[in-house]
């Protein structure tokens, strides 16, 4: 500070005024100061600019932001109303489909006589059905009234024209038809050996479950001893067995609608010693000698 | 006034500008930017998640609109009403055809409903050979109207070899009122 009012007296004398060395010294203080000055406020302002303009940017990404936000936002309601759609279509079409078999009677004798091993026939078959509906679901919407159509029951008090029926209960759900199948099966065979591979084999089916042998027994037909058995099963109804290719049916030809596997449809190329489960066997129903009406 | 303490109070008030308009202007503002830059980054992220929940939408509509029509292919197949004699019709040219016999047809007296639809019950007896309830069974499968057989019970004939008896419930379905139902 000192060298802003006088020059060092080291630097050498000088014959020039004090008073004029003093006010050069003065007036130098205060371009110095000043320049300083210029220094602080252009860094203030500059700074203040700079911050200035960040802060415009900001608020532009900002509100770019907040309208894509709201285009967003209006494109989830959309979504939230297809979800909505969605899931009614969705119980629609359990509904409807349910009206379809989903293990066509067809595939299912199919599998079970190709099933069938050599020695072994069929006397009877039974399939029965028990329909499990359930109740419908009756809604209390009372407890889910909002709290205007409360406030408009209470306006209206005792001179409220709303039915309370129509009210308290929304219009049952309809639910689909939904059944339980259970399989009889009564045949005779040869040895019980037989009856065990054709319980194995039809435990193997995928259309079948719980499957259970209820009885053998040994009876006489023809003056032939047989062991008489009933088999128990149920079906699946969590399968959907209609594009499925049923183990072959050498006699008949291939569905039309599935797939074009190898089918016999020459029954002389049908080998009755083969047992293989994949290839048909023996037909059903049947004299239990074996009398076969081919 | 001494010019010392004059360029003293000077250099004050020269430091002091800066660092008040930090503490007044800036920092606020800075304070102010960053705040809006998380508002901004937190945004973002909740966009991006938005952005990939829309953009399922067209593939929600597009399933909606698979599903309707599936939905309309069955219901296609439900007629307006019983239609008993067109039922007959099939069922005696299929057996027929199937080499088999009706011996009895008969309407059941119980109407279910069946969803959205009704069904009505039928009682069957067929007599013939595997080969031809198989084949029946193929045809029947191929009717354009749906059907269902929840039950039946095949036997063997004791006095015809090769032959069976078959009794069955044909379920056929149609559009009704629940009126119908009993």
């Amino acid at each position: 500070m000192k060298g802003f009012q006088s020059r060092s007296d080291t630097s050498g004398g000088s014959f020039l005024p004090e008073e004029y060395l003093h006010r050069k010294a003065e007036v130098r203080s205060i371009v110095i100061s000043f320049g300083l000055f210029c220094i602080v406020i252009t860094g203030i302002v500059g700074a203040f600019f700079v911050t200035n303009r960040e802060w415009g940017t900001v608020k532009v990404r900002q509100e770019q932001i907040n309208r894509e936000y709201a285009v967003e936002t209006a494109k989830i309601e959309q979504l939230k109303a297809l979800e909505k759609q969605k899931v009614e279509m969705i119980d629609k079409a359990e509904v409807t489909t349910a009206l379809i078999e989903k293990v066509p009677r067809s595939i299912l004798l199919a599998e079970l006589i190709n099933r069938m091993p050599k020695e072994l026939t069929l006397n009877s078959l039974e399939l029965k059905s028990t329909r499990l509906d359930a109740k419908p679901v009756k809604i209390d919407k009372r407890a889910s009234a909002t709290s205007s159509n409360r406030a408009k029951a209470s306006k209206g008090g005792s001179k409220s024209k709303v039915p309370p029926k129509e009210v308290e209960l929304e219009k049952p759900k309809v639910r689909p038809p939904s059944y339980e199948f259970k399989l009889e099966i009564i045949g005779l065979a040869a040895t019980d050996d037989e009856i065990a591979n054709y319980q194995t084999t039809l435990r193997n089916c995928p259309l079948l479950r719980n499957v259970e042998l209820v009885f053998t027994s040994a009876v006489k037909v023809d003056d032939v001893q047989v062991r008489k058995f009933r088999i128990e099963a149920s079906i699946r109804t969590d399968i959907d067995a209609r594009n499925i290719e049923p183990l072959q049916v050498p006699r008949l030809p291939a569905r039309p609608t599935l797939a074009n596997g190898p089918t016999i449809t020459d029954a002389s190329e049908f080998d009755p010693s083969n047992q293989d489960p994949t290839v048909p066997n023996s037909p059903v129903f049947t004299g239990a000698s074996g009398r076969s009406k081919e | 006034m001494p010019t010392a303490l004059r360029q003293a109070i000077f250099f004050a008030l020269l430091i002091a500008l800066p660092v008040a308009s930090y503490f007044f202007v800036f920092k606020p503002q800075n304070t102010q930017i960053e705040k809006a830059k998380k508002e901004i980054e937190h945004k973002q992220a909740m966009l991006e998640k938005l952005k990939q929940a829309t953009a399922q939408a067209d593939d929600l509509a597009r399933q909606n609109e698979q599903i309707g029509k599936a939905i309309e292919s069955i219901e296609a197949r439900l007629p307006d009403g019983k239609q008993m004699d067109e039922v007959l019709r099939q069922v005696s040219s299929l057996t027929s055809k199937s080499g088999l016999r009706v011996p009895a047809f008969k309407r059941s007296d119980k109407v279910l409903t069946a969803g959205t639809a009704m069904e009505q019950p039928l009682n069957i007896e067929i007599t013939g050979n595997f080969d031809g309830f198989y084949q029946f069974l193929l045809d029947l499968e191929q009717l354009p109207r749906i059907t269902r057989i929840p039950d039946f019970s095949i036997v063997r004939s004791d006095e015809v070899d090769g032959e069976m008896m078959t009794k069955l419930t044909l379920s056929i379905y149609y559009e009704g009122s629940n009126k119908d139902a009993k």
